[in-house]
């Protein structure tokens, strides 16, 4: 549990160098219990914003290439009791040279997949993810999966075994569900340099978790704290205007929708 | 000391008041979906479909199974071996399943050989970045049918030269290099001078090849040429013909002049296919040059292709200009070519056309055809009410039930009764349709029939013979399909939408003994009856469906009787959230679909726990809760659900008082919270408040939560550490959430 705002709560002038010398104990306690992300200064640092260019053709020739990176959707995997089924991308992605990008891989498992199941698949799973990491101009590997509790002990094995694999020079991400980056804080301790929230379609919570958020409470987890992902077709929250912005398009993405897109930022 | 003793307790205090966030999440984003009609393709078995069992021939079915059906009901069925090309997978699925498949038994192959298994995957599939503005372009690099040849090639010469020659070893060795070479970029090295022709042979070949894969056409163009002057080469006519493949390879990835790099590769193909050398690769020359002239001449390509099925039989060797012809009807503009066959006429008509203009069109065809296809799509253009309406309709009830296109005609008829206002006849054809053994019928085509009588029942009991399904299946990331578990009935969607929002809990209750229903229905209907009589304080309905569960429902048993057993309302209260706090699966509300995937007392991964306030708290988490608008999406579903006409008005207002007072109710965490709080300082001793304190914490951490929701849970919490600490729930309840 690692809030960002210190809020004094009902210390009192008085007790303000009280106050003071707690703080010296709370932050080093802070940093044991919150240990920043794994990163590595090999790792090329993303643009603020990174569009996810999901599987239609998408041309994004007009992107600004300093300012705005590409996570495309290279890969999807489904882990069943059969063995892994593998699509890849077979459509077609346009962006302008020097764009930054990174190879979304799409998890899934059937239901009810034996934990035991998913574990013996680790080895086939990073092989196949290596191989998405492979394009020209990638920067970082985005891991999709949205892990059911008993499938928990799986991701971590397979993210840990992916971390290895990866050169150094590539980031590792995942997407979160907002909960992981709030009370059911499980991936604090994953070996990923960015947990990047889903901060849409968050069904009845919705209006909770914004306002909260929007009141200054940010995630517990400080591995969700560097960026945050945004759909087009929903309201943008205002706060957290400095980390950076994935934007979800539920359709192709043209000049218009990213201009759009842009401005909102700006704003 | 004493100062940094104090400074550590402080800065622990602020670390538990500050580490303590609201209890807010996000809710998961996937959910199967239960399917009750398939709309995209038939969910008869297929073989069955192909032969002509058609059941209800939907308008959005997928091209190729329109094509089936309209050939049954324009009266030229299809024959045994068109059955058999039409039930082979198609396209993409088969061209995956078939690579797969063969890249694992080659990888087996190879290792069988040289002992040792590949140290990479092997790159099936490839991408590149052109200069130009295409960007990066997706594509499938290594087809099925090379690693068939490898592995037959692989055969023949351990046969010839035996499994342990270096020939053969150096061969593998080549082609995992050639296979591997779009990430090497290189190409195996030429065998030496001295090995025999056929090493020599295979090795070029092998190199070629490995050009191929690395994007290295023209090098590729040119080594294949060579090979194919080698008349002695085994590889000389697979060669010429992959002369045309690098062209056509290199004009849809690299080429800026795609169509006359395309014009140049077909006039080469027409070549070949008039070298009578080149028999073997007649039949793959002929699709590459129908594939140069789909990319160059579109129209013209797909009006040979129409002519050519309207008249020729399916085969094998036509399989794939099948596939392509369908490809390019599926680009077509919505409204059919001039000159079109009567399939594309009639495939457009009925499964497109929404104006006015249908109707006309397709009576003028039936008219001149007299063909069951036409008259389905007049019947489903028809105005109800027209005379040309009723003597369509006429027609249709004559047909026999064994004509292919009987069930659909009579499914429309069906429609256009009920939009006629004759329901009565309408449900007695339905009646006749379900009770008829002869008429093919699938999950979907029943449950067409019953959601059509569902919408016209006069009675409640009418109205239960009809709203209780059995899914096709379900819906999810990984496709759709029967699974096991959509086995059992199910209710679709409005009728769950009108037990939740019109059927006062009083009458529930007697719905939960209703022999009209299965009785798996009649468990999940006397739960959520028994979660509204306890929210709506109904404790007499409440006691007597408790009762009932106690002995009926084996999950809930051993959580009821302290609940039966309880004295006075406030113990009663207190159990029955008790009891609700250990089955996060209870909800006061029907489910519409298949059960959740978490047992009645586990915790579902996704929050599908409980019940939320407004409007979830009649109808359960559903994968629509997670649309993007959420809000407005549940808000227009309320009113898109009309009252049944079977209700009397003071069982409406009766349902309508109960809907309000469960909208109005705070979600699970915070209801369960305060009565647990309350009771357990009325009643410390009690055994149970322990565990109860423990529960309240992780509803407020696993359910959906109100704004009130983490004020319960923090006084649950501190309740349980101040009062009984060192019990083993204070021991695993380690922090407030």
């Amino acid at each position: 549990m690692c809030p960002l705002n210190l809020r004094p709560g009902r210390t009192t002038l008085q007790d303000m160098s009280f106050f003071t010398r707690s703080i010296s104990v709370l932050i080093p306690l802070h940093l044991v219990f919150c240990p920043p992300a794994e990163s590595s200064s090999a790792r090329v640092a993303l643009p603020g914003v990174v569009l996810w260019a999901w599987e239609r053709p998408e041309h994004l020739q007009f992107i600004d290439p300093g300012r705005v990176a590409v996570a495309y959707l290279a890969k999807s995997i489904a882990v069943t009791e059969r063995g892994l089924s593998v699509r890849s991308r077979m459509q077609p992605l346009g962006v302008p040279e020097g764009t930054s990008l990174i190879a979304v891989v799409r998890l899934s498992t059937a239901r009810r997949s034996a934990p035991s199941l998913l574990v013996s698949q680790t080895g086939g799973v990073v092989a196949e993810i290596l191989g998405a990491a492979r394009i020209k101009g990638c920067r970082g590997v985005q891991i999709d999966f949205d892990a059911k509790k008993s499938e928990r002990a799986f991701f971590r094995v397979l993210l840990a075994e992916l971390r290895k694999e990866l050169p150094d020079s590539l980031s590792l991400s995942i997407t979160a569900l907002a909960s992981w980056c709030l009370d059911d804080n499980w991936i604090a301790d994953l070996p990923v340099d960015d947990a990047v929230p889903m901060l849409f379609r968050l069904g009845p919570d919705r209006r909770a978790i914004l306002r909260r958020l929007a009141s200054g409470r940010d995630f517990s987890s400080p591995v969700c704290r560097q960026s945050m992902g945004l759909s087009l077709d929903e309201p943008f929250p205002r706060f957290g205007r400095t980390r950076r912005i994935y934007a979800f398009n539920p359709h192709s993405w043209t000049q218009e929708s990213y201009s759009a897109l842009m401005k909102d930022i700006a704003r | 000391m004493n100062t940094v003793y104090r400074s550590l307790l402080m800065a622990l205090f602020l670390t538990c008041i500050l580490a303590s966030p609201a209890n807010v999440f996000s809710c998961g984003p996937t959910f199967p979906t239960t399917v009750f009609v398939w709309k995209g393709a038939p969910d008869i078995p297929r073989a069955e479909y192909i032969a002509g069992r058609l059941g209800i021939v939907q308008q959005s079915f997928n091209h190729a199974d329109l094509f089936v059906a309209y050939r049954y009901l324009s009266g030229r069925p299809l024959s045994a071996k068109e059955q058999i090309v039409l039930a082979r997978p198609r396209g993409g699925d088969e061209a995956d399943d078939s690579t797969a498949r063969l890249k694992t038994e080659w990888m087996s192959a190879r290792q069988a050989i040289t002992g040792d298994p590949l140290a990479d995957e092997i790159p099936v599939d490839a991408d590149f970045q052109s200069a130009g503005p295409a960007g990066f372009s997706f594509y499938r690099n290594i087809n099925p049918d090379a690693f068939a040849r490898a592995l037959r090639t692989l055969r023949e010469r351990a046969a010839r030269f035996g499994d342990r020659s270096p020939y053969v070893i150096n061969w593998v060795r080549a082609q995992d290099t050639a296979f591997n070479s779009v990430r090497l970029q290189r190409a195996p090295s030429p065998a030496d001078a001295g090995a025999p022709a056929l090493v020599r042979a295979d090795r070029d070949y092998q190199i070629a090849s490995a050009r191929f894969y690395m994007r290295d056409y023209a090098a590729a163009e040119s080594l294949f040429a060579a090979i194919g002057r080698d008349e002695a080469s085994p590889w000389m006519t697979m060669s010429r013909y992959l002369v045309a493949r690098s062209m056509i390879r290199e004009a849809t990835l690299l080429a800026p002049n795609r169509d006359s790099v395309l014009l140049l590769a077909g006039a080469y193909l027409k070549q070949l296919l008039a070298d009578p050398r080149m028999q073997e690769m007649q039949r793959s020359a002929k699709d590459l040059l129908r594939i140069c002239r789909f990319r160059t001449h579109p129209h013209e390509t797909f009006a040979e292709l129409d002519r050519e099925f309207s008249s020729a039989p399916l085969s094998e060797s036509i399989r794939p200009a099948f596939q392509d012809y369908l490809a390019l009807l599926g680009g077509a503009a919505v409204k059919p070519p001039a000159g079109c066959s009567d399939f594309v006429d009639w495939l457009f008509t009925y499964g497109h056309r929404a104006d006015t203009t249908g109707f006309e069109h397709a009576y003028t065809r039936w008219q001149e055809t007299k063909s069951e296809a036409w008259l389905i799509a007049t019947l489903a253009h028809a105005t109800p009410n027209g005379l040309r309406a009723a003597m369509l309709r006429r027609t249709a009830m004559n047909m026999p039930s064994s004509a292919p296109g009987g069930l659909t005609a009579a499914y429309w008829s069906v429609l256009s009764l009920i939009a006629s206002g004759q329901s009565d006849l309408a449900q007695y054809l339905i009646d006749r349709l379900l009770g008829d053994e002869t008429v093919v019928r699938s999950p979907s085509a029943t449950n067409l029939l019953l959601q059509a009588r569902a919408g016209i029942a006069r009675t409640l009991n009418e109205y239960l013979r009809s709203c209780c399904q059995r899914p096709y299946g379900i819906e999810s990331e990984h496709g759709s399909g029967p699974e096991q578990w959509t086995s059992r009935a199910a209710l679709f969607a409005p009728p769950a939408s009108t037990l939740n929002r019109f059927i006062p809990v009083a009458t529930l209750d007697t719905l939960t003994r209703s022999p009209l229903l299965p009785v798996s229905l009649r468990v999940s209907l006397s739960r959520a009856a028994w979660v509204r009589a306890v929210l709506l304080h109904n404790d007499r309905l409440a006691l007597s469906l408790g009762a009932a569960i106690g002995n009926a429902d084996t999950a809930l048993r051993p959580f009821m009787d302290p609940y039966l057993e309880a004295h006075g309302a406030p113990e009663r209260q207190f159990a029955a959230a008790f009891l609700l706090l250990k089955n996060p699966g209870l909800h006061p509300s029907i489910r519409i679909g298949a059960e959740r995937s978490a047992g009645v007392n586990e915790i579902d991964d996704f929050r599908d726990n409980w019940w939320y306030s407004g409007n979830l708290a009649i109808e359960c988490l559903a994968w629509q809760a997670y649309h993007s608008s959420w809000e407005e999406e549940l808000k227009l579903k309320g009113d898109s659900v009309s009252p049944p006409p079977f209700l009397s008005a003071q069982e409406l207002q009766t349902a309508e008082s109960e809907t309000a007072a469960l909208k109005a109710l705070p979600a699970a965490a915070t209801y369960l919270g305060r009565i647990v709080t309350s009771y357990a300082g009325a009643h410390p001793g009690d055994p149970r408040i322990p565990e109860a304190l423990h529960l309240v914490v992780r509803a407020s951490r696993v359910g959906c939560t109100d704004d009130a929701s983490s004020t319960f849970s923090r006084r649950a919490y501190q309740i349980l550490h101040r009062r009984y600490a060192g019990s083993h729930w204070a021991d695993i309840t380690k922090h407030w959430y």
